[in-house]
Protein backbone atom coordinates (compact mmCIF):
# COMPACT_ATOMS: atom_id res chain seq x y z
CA UNK A 1 0.00 0.00 0.00
CA UNK A 2 3.06 2.20 0.23
CA UNK A 3 2.56 2.11 -3.51
CA UNK A 4 -0.62 4.19 -3.21
CA UNK A 5 1.20 6.83 -1.21
CA UNK A 6 4.19 6.91 -3.54
CA UNK A 7 1.90 7.05 -6.53
CA UNK A 8 0.06 10.03 -5.06
CA UNK A 9 3.33 11.85 -4.37
CA UNK A 10 4.67 10.90 -7.79
CA UNK A 11 1.57 12.14 -9.56
CA UNK A 12 1.59 15.39 -7.60
CA UNK A 13 5.27 16.01 -8.30
CA UNK A 14 4.95 15.29 -12.01
CA UNK A 15 2.06 17.72 -12.16
CA UNK A 16 3.54 20.61 -10.21
CA UNK A 17 7.25 20.04 -10.78
CA UNK A 18 7.39 18.53 -14.24
CA UNK A 19 7.80 14.97 -15.48
CA UNK A 20 11.43 15.30 -16.57
CA UNK A 21 12.69 17.16 -13.54
CA UNK A 22 10.99 14.69 -11.21
CA UNK A 23 12.37 11.73 -13.16
CA UNK A 24 15.82 13.29 -12.96
CA UNK A 25 15.64 13.30 -9.16
CA UNK A 26 14.46 9.68 -9.05
CA UNK A 27 17.23 8.63 -11.43
CA UNK A 28 19.89 10.39 -9.39
CA UNK A 29 18.48 8.91 -6.20
CA UNK A 30 18.54 5.40 -7.61
CA UNK A 31 22.21 5.91 -8.48
CA UNK A 32 22.91 7.06 -4.94
CA UNK A 33 23.87 10.55 -6.11
CA UNK A 34 21.54 12.31 -3.70
CA UNK A 35 21.77 12.17 0.06
CA UNK A 36 18.14 11.74 1.07
CA UNK A 37 18.78 11.73 4.79
CA UNK A 38 16.40 10.01 7.19
CA UNK A 39 13.70 9.43 4.56
CA UNK A 40 15.90 7.03 2.65
CA UNK A 41 15.13 6.35 -0.96
CA UNK A 42 11.37 6.96 -0.58
CA UNK A 43 9.43 9.57 -2.45
CA UNK A 44 9.32 11.82 0.62
CA UNK A 45 13.10 12.10 0.34
CA UNK A 46 12.78 12.92 -3.34
CA UNK A 47 10.28 15.64 -2.47
CA UNK A 48 12.82 17.20 -0.12
CA UNK A 49 15.36 17.25 -2.92
CA UNK A 50 12.80 18.87 -5.22
CA UNK A 51 12.11 21.54 -2.60
CA UNK A 52 15.85 22.21 -2.35
CA UNK A 53 16.15 22.56 -6.12
CA UNK A 54 13.13 24.86 -6.21
CA UNK A 55 14.64 26.92 -3.37
CA UNK A 56 11.27 26.51 -1.67
CA UNK A 57 10.74 25.58 1.97
CA UNK A 58 10.01 21.84 2.24
CA UNK A 59 6.93 22.57 4.33
CA UNK A 60 5.41 24.62 1.51
CA UNK A 61 5.75 21.73 -0.91
CA UNK A 62 4.23 19.28 1.58
CA UNK A 63 1.39 21.70 2.24
CA UNK A 64 0.72 21.96 -1.50
CA UNK A 65 0.62 18.16 -1.60
CA UNK A 66 -2.04 18.16 1.13
CA UNK A 67 -4.18 20.73 -0.69
CA UNK A 68 -3.71 18.82 -3.97
CA UNK A 69 -4.87 15.57 -2.31
CA UNK A 70 -7.99 17.28 -0.99
CA UNK A 71 -8.85 18.42 -4.53
CA UNK A 72 -8.97 14.85 -5.82
CA UNK A 73 -12.58 13.71 -5.98
CA UNK A 74 -12.19 10.21 -4.50
CA UNK A 75 -10.05 11.55 -1.65
CA UNK A 76 -12.21 14.63 -1.15
CA UNK A 77 -15.26 12.40 -0.84
CA UNK A 78 -13.57 10.15 1.71
CA UNK A 79 -12.57 13.22 3.72
CA UNK A 80 -16.13 14.56 3.60
CA UNK A 81 -17.28 11.46 5.50
CA UNK A 82 -15.56 12.99 8.53
CA UNK A 83 -17.99 15.86 9.03
CA UNK A 84 -21.09 17.54 7.72
CA UNK A 85 -19.49 21.01 7.90
CA UNK A 86 -15.97 22.38 8.25
CA UNK A 87 -16.20 22.89 12.00
CA UNK A 88 -17.45 19.33 12.41
CA UNK A 89 -14.67 18.14 10.12
CA UNK A 90 -12.01 19.87 12.22
CA UNK A 91 -13.47 18.70 15.52
CA UNK A 92 -13.56 15.11 14.33
CA UNK A 93 -10.06 15.08 12.85
CA UNK A 94 -8.98 12.77 15.67
CA UNK A 95 -10.95 10.03 13.85
CA UNK A 96 -8.91 10.56 10.70
CA UNK A 97 -5.90 8.35 11.58
CA UNK A 98 -8.24 5.41 12.30
CA UNK A 99 -10.13 6.00 9.07
CA UNK A 100 -6.91 6.27 7.12
CA UNK A 101 -5.59 3.15 8.82
CA UNK A 102 -8.68 1.22 7.69
CA UNK A 103 -7.98 2.12 4.07
CA UNK A 104 -4.18 2.16 3.99
CA UNK A 105 -2.85 0.14 6.94
CA UNK A 106 0.76 1.05 6.17
CA UNK A 107 0.14 4.78 6.14
CA UNK A 108 1.36 5.29 9.75
CA UNK A 109 -0.48 8.53 10.14
CA UNK A 110 0.35 10.16 13.49
CA UNK A 111 -2.34 10.37 16.18
CA UNK A 112 -4.18 13.64 16.43
CA UNK A 113 -5.26 15.52 19.56
CA UNK A 114 -7.97 18.16 19.22
CA UNK A 115 -8.40 21.04 21.65
CA UNK A 116 -11.01 23.75 21.29
CA UNK A 117 -9.47 26.99 22.54
CA UNK A 118 -12.47 29.23 22.02
CA UNK A 119 -15.59 29.08 19.92
CA UNK A 120 -13.67 29.73 16.71
CA UNK A 121 -10.19 28.41 17.40
CA UNK A 122 -9.12 24.78 17.40
CA UNK A 123 -5.65 23.49 18.11
CA UNK A 124 -4.60 20.26 16.45
CA UNK A 125 -1.58 18.49 17.83
CA UNK A 126 0.11 15.64 16.04
CA UNK A 127 2.01 13.17 18.16
CA UNK A 128 5.16 11.41 16.97
CA UNK A 129 4.66 12.82 13.50
CA UNK A 130 7.20 12.24 10.75
CA UNK A 131 8.33 15.60 9.48
CA UNK A 132 6.06 15.83 6.43
CA UNK A 133 2.77 15.18 8.20
CA UNK A 134 1.96 18.53 9.86
CA UNK A 135 2.25 20.55 6.64
CA UNK A 136 0.42 17.85 4.63
CA UNK A 137 -2.46 17.94 7.11
CA UNK A 138 -2.32 21.75 7.05
CA UNK A 139 -2.72 21.60 3.28
CA UNK A 140 -5.59 19.12 3.54
CA UNK A 141 -7.32 21.46 6.01
CA UNK A 142 -6.79 24.39 3.65
CA UNK A 143 -8.26 22.38 0.78
CA UNK A 144 -11.22 21.15 2.82
CA UNK A 145 -12.03 24.65 4.12
CA UNK A 146 -12.42 25.64 0.44
CA UNK A 147 -14.45 22.51 -0.19
CA UNK A 148 -16.93 23.25 2.60
CA UNK A 149 -16.98 26.91 1.60
CA UNK A 150 -15.60 28.01 4.95
CA UNK A 151 -13.14 30.82 5.57
CA UNK A 152 -10.45 29.69 7.95
CA UNK A 153 -6.93 30.64 8.93
CA UNK A 154 -4.66 27.63 9.14
CA UNK A 155 -1.29 27.95 10.81
CA UNK A 156 1.28 25.15 10.97
CA UNK A 157 4.02 25.46 13.61
CA UNK A 158 6.06 22.35 14.31
CA UNK A 159 3.64 19.58 15.25
CA UNK A 160 0.82 21.98 16.06
CA UNK A 161 -1.79 23.27 13.64
CA UNK A 162 -4.05 26.12 14.66
CA UNK A 163 -7.33 26.55 12.82
CA UNK A 164 -9.31 29.77 13.19
CA UNK A 165 -12.71 29.60 11.55
CA UNK A 166 -13.88 33.10 10.74
CA UNK A 167 -16.79 32.35 8.46
CA UNK A 168 -18.54 28.99 8.18
CA UNK A 169 -20.32 29.81 4.96
CA UNK A 170 -18.00 32.18 3.22
CA UNK A 171 -18.39 30.71 -0.25
CA UNK A 172 -20.30 27.95 -1.94
CA UNK A 173 -20.01 24.45 -0.54
CA UNK A 174 -18.87 22.02 -3.21
CA UNK A 175 -21.43 19.59 -1.86
CA UNK A 176 -21.37 15.98 -0.85
CA UNK A 177 -23.98 13.32 -1.30
CA UNK A 178 -23.83 9.89 0.21
CA UNK A 179 -24.31 6.93 -2.03
CA UNK A 180 -22.17 5.21 -4.53
CA UNK A 181 -20.52 7.91 -6.67
CA UNK A 182 -19.75 5.25 -9.27
CA UNK A 183 -23.45 4.55 -9.70
CA UNK A 184 -24.91 7.89 -8.63
CA UNK A 185 -25.57 8.93 -12.19
CA UNK A 186 -27.81 5.96 -12.86
CA UNK A 187 -29.44 5.60 -9.45
CA UNK A 188 -33.17 6.06 -9.50
CA UNK A 189 -34.74 8.62 -7.31
CA UNK B 1 -36.76 -8.46 47.74
CA UNK B 2 -37.66 -8.23 44.10
CA UNK B 3 -37.10 -4.96 42.29
CA UNK B 4 -39.98 -4.31 39.91
CA UNK B 5 -39.06 -4.12 36.22
CA UNK B 6 -38.95 -0.50 35.11
CA UNK B 7 -41.71 0.49 32.76
CA UNK B 8 -40.24 2.68 30.04
CA UNK B 9 -42.33 4.82 27.81
CA UNK B 10 -41.14 7.16 25.10
CA UNK B 11 -42.68 10.26 23.68
CA UNK B 12 -43.02 10.21 19.88
CA UNK B 13 -40.13 12.70 19.31
CA UNK B 14 -37.86 10.61 21.54
CA UNK B 15 -38.79 7.44 19.67
CA UNK B 16 -38.10 9.17 16.37
CA UNK B 17 -34.67 10.29 17.52
CA UNK B 18 -33.77 6.95 18.99
CA UNK B 19 -35.10 4.77 16.18
CA UNK B 20 -35.20 6.78 12.95
CA UNK B 21 -36.09 3.61 11.01
CA UNK B 22 -39.03 2.44 13.14
CA UNK B 23 -42.65 1.82 12.23
CA UNK B 24 -45.45 1.62 14.79
CA UNK B 25 -48.30 -0.56 13.57
CA UNK B 26 -51.84 -1.22 14.82
CA UNK B 27 -53.10 -4.85 14.71
CA UNK B 28 -55.07 -4.17 11.54
CA UNK B 29 -51.93 -2.90 9.78
CA UNK B 30 -52.67 0.77 10.19
CA UNK B 31 -49.50 2.82 10.44
CA UNK B 32 -49.52 4.75 13.70
CA UNK B 33 -46.11 6.37 13.28
CA UNK B 34 -42.80 6.13 11.40
CA UNK B 35 -39.26 7.30 12.06
CA UNK B 36 -37.99 10.18 9.87
CA UNK B 37 -35.48 8.08 7.91
CA UNK B 38 -37.96 5.31 7.14
CA UNK B 39 -40.39 8.00 5.96
CA UNK B 40 -37.76 9.18 3.46
CA UNK B 41 -37.18 5.64 2.28
CA UNK B 42 -40.91 4.86 1.88
CA UNK B 43 -41.17 8.08 -0.07
CA UNK B 44 -44.87 8.81 0.44
CA UNK B 45 -47.52 9.09 3.07
CA UNK B 46 -49.65 6.04 3.54
CA UNK B 47 -52.19 4.65 5.94
CA UNK B 48 -51.72 0.90 5.82
CA UNK B 49 -48.44 -1.02 5.98
CA UNK B 50 -49.49 -3.24 3.05
CA UNK B 51 -49.50 -0.22 0.73
CA UNK B 52 -45.73 0.24 1.03
CA UNK B 53 -44.21 -3.01 2.29
CA UNK B 54 -44.58 -6.64 1.39
CA UNK B 55 -42.99 -9.89 2.58
CA UNK B 56 -39.51 -10.30 1.08
CA UNK B 57 -39.56 -14.04 1.65
CA UNK B 58 -42.67 -15.93 0.69
CA UNK B 59 -42.58 -18.80 3.13
CA UNK B 60 -45.48 -19.50 5.42
CA UNK B 61 -48.41 -18.35 3.35
CA UNK B 62 -49.27 -16.02 6.20
CA UNK B 63 -50.51 -12.51 5.51
CA UNK B 64 -48.05 -9.68 6.01
CA UNK B 65 -49.71 -8.56 9.22
CA UNK B 66 -49.86 -12.09 10.65
CA UNK B 67 -46.22 -12.64 9.80
CA UNK B 68 -45.20 -9.47 11.62
CA UNK B 69 -47.27 -10.50 14.64
CA UNK B 70 -45.70 -13.98 14.63
CA UNK B 71 -42.21 -12.52 14.34
CA UNK B 72 -42.96 -10.26 17.30
CA UNK B 73 -44.14 -13.19 19.43
CA UNK B 74 -41.33 -15.54 18.50
CA UNK B 75 -38.54 -12.98 18.33
CA UNK B 76 -37.76 -13.83 14.68
CA UNK B 77 -36.15 -11.64 12.08
CA UNK B 78 -38.35 -9.83 9.59
CA UNK B 79 -37.54 -9.27 5.93
CA UNK B 80 -39.75 -6.69 4.22
CA UNK B 81 -39.58 -5.28 0.72
CA UNK B 82 -40.74 -1.96 -0.69
CA UNK B 83 -43.72 -2.47 -2.97
CA UNK B 84 -42.38 0.14 -5.38
CA UNK B 85 -39.12 0.31 -7.28
CA UNK B 86 -36.31 -0.13 -6.50
CA UNK B 87 -37.94 -2.75 -4.23
CA UNK B 88 -35.34 -2.40 -1.48
CA UNK B 89 -35.28 -5.14 1.09
CA UNK B 90 -35.29 -4.00 4.70
CA UNK B 91 -34.63 -6.27 7.61
CA UNK B 92 -35.35 -5.92 11.28
CA UNK B 93 -37.43 -7.18 14.11
CA UNK B 94 -40.75 -6.48 15.75
CA UNK B 95 -41.80 -6.22 19.39
CA UNK B 96 -45.03 -5.58 21.19
CA UNK B 97 -45.04 -1.90 22.03
CA UNK B 98 -44.77 -1.22 25.78
CA UNK B 99 -47.85 0.30 27.31
CA UNK B 100 -49.98 -1.04 24.52
CA UNK B 101 -51.77 -4.39 24.37
CA UNK B 102 -51.96 -4.50 20.64
CA UNK B 103 -49.58 -2.12 18.78
CA UNK B 104 -46.38 -3.57 17.33
CA UNK B 105 -43.11 -1.65 17.08
CA UNK B 106 -40.95 -2.61 14.09
CA UNK B 107 -37.36 -1.44 13.74
CA UNK B 108 -35.75 -1.81 10.34
CA UNK B 109 -32.34 -1.52 8.79
CA UNK B 110 -30.74 -1.75 5.33
CA UNK B 111 -28.19 -4.52 5.67
CA UNK B 112 -25.89 -4.93 2.73
CA UNK B 113 -28.23 -2.96 0.44
CA UNK B 114 -27.24 0.21 2.29
CA UNK B 115 -25.56 1.90 -0.65
CA UNK B 116 -28.57 1.49 -2.92
CA UNK B 117 -30.90 2.69 -0.19
CA UNK B 118 -28.79 5.78 0.41
CA UNK B 119 -28.79 6.62 -3.30
CA UNK B 120 -32.50 5.92 -3.63
CA UNK B 121 -33.64 8.00 -0.67
CA UNK B 122 -30.89 10.63 -0.77
CA UNK B 123 -29.92 9.95 2.82
CA UNK B 124 -27.29 11.93 4.73
CA UNK B 125 -25.30 11.20 7.86
CA UNK B 126 -28.06 12.97 9.84
CA UNK B 127 -30.46 10.19 8.88
CA UNK B 128 -28.58 7.54 10.81
CA UNK B 129 -28.55 7.11 14.56
CA UNK B 130 -25.07 7.87 15.93
CA UNK B 131 -24.65 4.31 17.15
CA UNK B 132 -25.16 2.89 13.67
CA UNK B 133 -22.20 1.87 11.57
CA UNK B 134 -23.86 2.92 8.32
CA UNK B 135 -21.47 5.83 7.73
CA UNK B 136 -18.46 3.63 8.37
CA UNK B 137 -19.78 1.02 5.96
CA UNK B 138 -20.34 3.64 3.27
CA UNK B 139 -16.90 5.10 3.91
CA UNK B 140 -15.24 1.71 3.63
CA UNK B 141 -17.19 0.84 0.53
CA UNK B 142 -16.03 4.01 -1.16
CA UNK B 143 -12.46 3.76 0.11
CA UNK B 144 -12.30 0.22 -1.15
CA UNK B 145 -13.51 1.22 -4.58
CA UNK B 146 -11.06 4.13 -4.78
CA UNK B 147 -8.11 2.02 -3.65
CA UNK B 148 -9.01 -0.81 -6.00
CA UNK B 149 -9.35 1.42 -9.01
CA UNK B 150 -6.03 3.09 -8.19
CA UNK B 151 -4.36 -0.29 -7.78
CA UNK B 152 -5.84 -1.56 -11.01
CA UNK B 153 -4.38 1.46 -12.83
CA UNK B 154 -1.09 0.65 -11.19
CA UNK B 155 -1.28 -2.99 -12.24
CA UNK B 156 -1.98 -2.00 -15.82
CA UNK B 157 1.09 0.23 -15.81
CA UNK B 158 3.16 -2.56 -14.30
CA UNK B 159 1.93 -4.94 -16.96
CA UNK B 160 2.90 -2.50 -19.72
CA UNK B 161 6.33 -1.97 -18.15
CA UNK B 162 6.81 -5.72 -17.84
CA UNK B 163 5.94 -6.27 -21.49
CA UNK B 164 8.33 -3.51 -22.54
CA UNK B 165 11.09 -5.00 -20.39
CA UNK B 166 10.46 -8.44 -21.82
CA UNK B 167 10.66 -7.10 -25.35
CA UNK B 168 13.90 -5.29 -24.49
CA UNK B 169 15.31 -8.47 -22.97
CA UNK B 170 14.83 -10.23 -26.29
CA UNK B 171 16.02 -7.40 -28.48
CA UNK B 172 19.49 -6.39 -29.54
CA UNK B 173 19.71 -2.74 -28.50
CA UNK B 174 21.95 -1.70 -31.42
CA UNK B 175 20.01 -3.09 -34.35
CA UNK B 176 16.57 -3.76 -32.91
CA UNK B 177 16.82 -7.35 -34.15
CA UNK B 178 16.09 -10.29 -31.88
CA UNK B 179 19.03 -11.16 -29.61
CA UNK B 180 20.44 -14.56 -28.65
CA UNK B 181 17.89 -15.05 -25.84
CA UNK B 182 15.11 -14.23 -28.27
CA UNK B 183 16.52 -16.71 -30.77
CA UNK B 184 16.35 -19.49 -28.18
CA UNK B 185 12.63 -18.83 -27.75
CA UNK B 186 11.88 -18.56 -31.45
CA UNK B 187 13.98 -21.60 -32.29
CA UNK B 188 12.45 -23.78 -29.58
CA UNK B 189 8.98 -22.76 -30.81
CA UNK B 190 9.96 -23.63 -34.39
CA UNK B 191 11.40 -26.97 -33.25
CA UNK B 192 8.23 -27.78 -31.34
CA UNK B 193 6.10 -27.08 -34.41
CA UNK B 194 8.49 -29.26 -36.41
CA UNK B 195 8.45 -32.15 -33.93
CA UNK B 196 4.66 -32.00 -33.69
CA UNK B 197 4.63 -32.57 -37.42
CA UNK B 198 2.98 -29.25 -38.11
CA UNK B 199 4.11 -26.86 -40.82
CA UNK B 200 6.38 -27.53 -43.74
CA UNK B 201 9.65 -27.36 -41.78
CA UNK B 202 11.89 -24.38 -41.37
CA UNK B 203 15.31 -23.18 -42.43
CA UNK B 204 18.02 -21.74 -40.25
CA UNK B 205 20.48 -19.39 -41.97
CA UNK B 206 23.61 -18.19 -40.27
CA UNK B 207 25.22 -15.10 -41.75
CA UNK B 208 28.62 -13.72 -40.92
CA UNK B 209 30.05 -10.51 -42.36
CA UNK B 210 33.30 -10.77 -44.34
CA UNK B 211 36.11 -8.29 -43.68
CA UNK B 212 34.02 -6.52 -41.09
CA UNK B 213 37.11 -6.25 -38.93
CA UNK B 214 38.59 -3.87 -41.55
CA UNK B 215 35.73 -1.45 -41.05
CA UNK B 216 36.22 -1.39 -37.31
CA UNK B 217 40.00 -1.11 -37.61
CA UNK B 218 40.12 1.55 -40.30
CA UNK B 219 37.00 3.58 -39.72
CA UNK B 220 36.29 3.04 -36.03
CA UNK B 221 33.55 1.32 -34.08
CA UNK B 222 30.90 3.94 -34.83
CA UNK B 223 31.27 3.15 -38.55
CA UNK B 224 31.18 -0.56 -37.69
CA UNK B 225 27.95 -0.05 -35.77
CA UNK B 226 26.46 1.73 -38.77
CA UNK B 227 27.32 -1.24 -40.99
CA UNK B 228 25.64 -3.60 -38.52
CA UNK B 229 22.50 -1.45 -38.55
CA UNK B 230 22.52 -1.39 -42.36
CA UNK B 231 22.80 -5.16 -42.47
CA UNK B 232 19.94 -5.42 -39.97
CA UNK B 233 17.80 -3.25 -42.28
CA UNK B 234 18.68 -5.41 -45.28
CA UNK B 235 17.72 -8.57 -43.37
CA UNK B 236 14.45 -7.06 -42.17
CA UNK B 237 13.56 -6.10 -45.73
CA UNK B 238 14.45 -9.52 -47.09
CA UNK B 239 12.39 -11.70 -44.77
CA UNK B 240 8.66 -12.22 -44.37
CA UNK B 241 6.72 -10.95 -41.38
CA UNK B 242 6.64 -14.28 -39.53
CA UNK B 243 10.34 -14.95 -40.05
CA UNK B 244 12.91 -13.87 -37.49
CA UNK B 245 16.15 -11.98 -38.01
CA UNK B 246 18.55 -11.94 -35.09
CA UNK B 247 21.97 -10.61 -34.22
CA UNK B 248 23.68 -13.22 -32.07
CA UNK B 249 27.23 -11.92 -31.84
CA UNK B 250 29.47 -9.11 -33.06
CA UNK B 251 28.85 -9.50 -36.80
CA UNK B 252 26.95 -12.78 -36.66
CA UNK B 253 23.31 -12.93 -37.69
CA UNK B 254 20.69 -15.66 -37.77
CA UNK B 255 17.56 -16.00 -39.83
CA UNK B 256 14.80 -18.39 -38.86
CA UNK B 257 12.61 -18.87 -41.92
CA UNK B 258 9.35 -20.66 -41.29
CA UNK B 259 7.68 -23.06 -43.68
CA UNK B 260 10.54 -22.77 -46.12
CA UNK B 261 12.32 -25.92 -47.29
CA UNK B 262 13.06 -25.22 -50.93
CA UNK B 263 16.82 -25.00 -51.46
CA UNK B 264 16.52 -22.94 -54.65
CA UNK B 265 14.34 -20.31 -52.97
CA UNK B 266 16.69 -20.15 -50.00
CA UNK B 267 19.65 -19.82 -52.30
CA UNK B 268 18.05 -16.89 -54.13
CA UNK B 269 17.13 -15.23 -50.86
CA UNK B 270 20.65 -15.57 -49.44
CA UNK B 271 22.28 -14.37 -52.67
CA UNK B 272 20.01 -11.35 -52.72
CA UNK B 273 21.00 -10.50 -49.16
CA UNK B 274 24.72 -10.86 -49.93
CA UNK B 275 24.39 -8.72 -53.03
CA UNK B 276 22.59 -5.97 -51.16
CA UNK B 277 25.18 -5.97 -48.41
CA UNK B 278 27.95 -5.70 -51.01
CA UNK B 279 26.15 -2.92 -52.88
CA UNK B 280 25.08 -0.90 -49.93
CA UNK B 281 28.17 -0.83 -47.81
CA UNK B 282 30.91 0.48 -50.14
CA UNK B 283 28.97 3.66 -50.94
CA UNK B 284 29.14 4.67 -47.34
CA UNK B 285 32.57 3.32 -46.57
CA UNK B 286 35.12 4.08 -49.27
CA UNK B 287 37.95 1.60 -49.40
CA UNK B 288 36.19 -1.11 -47.51
CA UNK B 289 34.60 -4.06 -49.20
CA UNK B 290 32.22 -5.79 -46.86
CA UNK B 291 30.42 -8.94 -47.88
CA UNK B 292 28.77 -11.85 -46.10
CA UNK B 293 28.99 -15.61 -45.93
CA UNK B 294 25.90 -17.69 -45.32
CA UNK B 295 25.30 -21.22 -44.15
CA UNK B 296 21.84 -22.74 -44.27
CA UNK B 297 20.33 -25.85 -42.71
CA UNK B 298 16.89 -27.30 -43.43
CA UNK B 299 14.91 -28.94 -40.66
CA UNK B 300 13.42 -31.51 -43.03
CA UNK B 301 16.75 -33.34 -43.26
CA UNK B 302 16.58 -34.36 -39.60
CA UNK B 303 14.59 -36.87 -37.66
CA UNK B 304 15.59 -35.91 -34.11
CA UNK B 305 16.46 -32.30 -34.24
CA UNK B 306 17.78 -30.33 -31.26
CA UNK B 307 18.64 -26.67 -30.97
CA UNK B 308 22.33 -27.40 -30.41
CA UNK B 309 22.44 -29.68 -33.42
CA UNK B 310 20.86 -27.30 -35.88
CA UNK B 311 22.93 -24.35 -34.63
CA UNK B 312 26.10 -26.40 -34.90
CA UNK B 313 25.30 -27.58 -38.40
CA UNK B 314 24.47 -24.06 -39.54
CA UNK B 315 27.86 -23.06 -38.18
CA UNK B 316 29.50 -25.80 -40.22
CA UNK B 317 27.66 -24.68 -43.36
CA UNK B 318 28.78 -21.11 -42.73
CA UNK B 319 32.42 -22.06 -42.44
CA UNK B 320 32.21 -24.07 -45.63
CA UNK B 321 31.16 -20.78 -47.26
CA UNK B 322 34.07 -18.99 -45.58
CA UNK B 323 36.56 -21.62 -46.70
CA UNK B 324 34.96 -21.72 -50.11
CA UNK B 325 35.95 -18.13 -50.69
CA UNK B 326 33.43 -15.97 -48.75
CA UNK B 327 30.56 -14.00 -50.19
CA UNK B 328 28.74 -17.24 -50.85
CA UNK B 329 25.98 -19.50 -49.64
CA UNK B 330 26.22 -23.09 -48.44
CA UNK B 331 23.07 -25.10 -48.04
CA UNK B 332 23.59 -28.44 -46.32
CA UNK B 333 21.75 -31.05 -48.36
CA UNK B 334 22.36 -33.97 -46.03
CA UNK B 335 22.65 -34.65 -42.36
CA UNK B 336 26.18 -34.31 -41.04
CA UNK B 337 27.65 -37.17 -39.04
CA UNK B 338 26.83 -36.79 -35.37
CA UNK B 339 30.52 -36.46 -34.53
CA UNK B 340 31.12 -33.09 -36.09
CA UNK B 341 33.74 -33.16 -38.78
CA UNK B 342 34.48 -29.51 -38.17
CA UNK B 343 33.73 -28.48 -34.61
CA UNK B 344 32.48 -24.95 -34.14
CA UNK B 345 35.18 -22.45 -33.35
CA UNK B 346 38.02 -24.33 -35.01
CA UNK B 347 38.19 -21.71 -37.69
CA UNK B 348 39.65 -18.62 -36.11
CA UNK B 349 38.46 -15.30 -37.43
CA UNK B 350 41.97 -14.39 -38.59
CA UNK B 351 42.28 -17.60 -40.58
CA UNK B 352 38.97 -17.01 -42.21
CA UNK B 353 39.90 -13.43 -43.04
CA UNK B 354 43.14 -14.54 -44.64
CA UNK B 355 41.28 -16.70 -47.11
CA UNK B 356 40.84 -15.08 -50.44
CA UNK B 357 37.70 -15.01 -52.41
CA UNK B 358 38.35 -17.19 -55.39
CA UNK B 359 35.09 -17.46 -57.17
CA UNK B 360 33.58 -14.09 -57.95
CA UNK B 361 30.31 -15.09 -59.50
CA UNK B 362 29.91 -18.45 -57.84
CA UNK B 363 28.31 -17.10 -54.74
CA UNK B 364 26.34 -20.26 -54.40
CA UNK B 365 28.06 -23.43 -53.45
CA UNK B 366 26.34 -26.62 -52.53
CA UNK B 367 28.08 -28.91 -50.12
Amino acid sequence: MQTLLDRAIGEFMREVYGIERWQDILDQMSQGLIDTGPDGAGYAGAMREAARRLAKPEADLFEDLGAWLARHEPIRRLLRFSGSNFRDFVMRLDELPDRAHMVVPELRMPSILIRQDDSNTVTIELTEAQAGWPPVLGGILRGMADDYGALGLILVEGDVITVRISDESFSEDRGFQLGDPYHAATASR
Amino acid sequence: MRIPEPQISFSTPTLQRLLPMHLLMAPDGEILGTGPTLRKVLGRKCRKIGEVLTQARATTGQSLIDEIATAATRGERLFLRLTEPPHLTLRGHAVAAAGSETAILINLGFGIGLTDAVSHAGLTDQDFAPAELAMELLFLHEANRAALSELSNFNQQLQAAREAAELQAHTDPLTGLTNRRGVELVLSAALKTFRDGKGAGFALAQLDLDRFKDVNDRLGHAAGDRVLCDVADILKEAIRSNDTAARVGGDEFLLILRDLNDAATLDRLACRIIRRIEERIPEKLPGCTVSASVGIVLSEHYRNLTEDRILHDADVALYRSKYGGRGRVTILSEVLPVEPALPAGTVAQDDADRLDRTDDDGISHRA
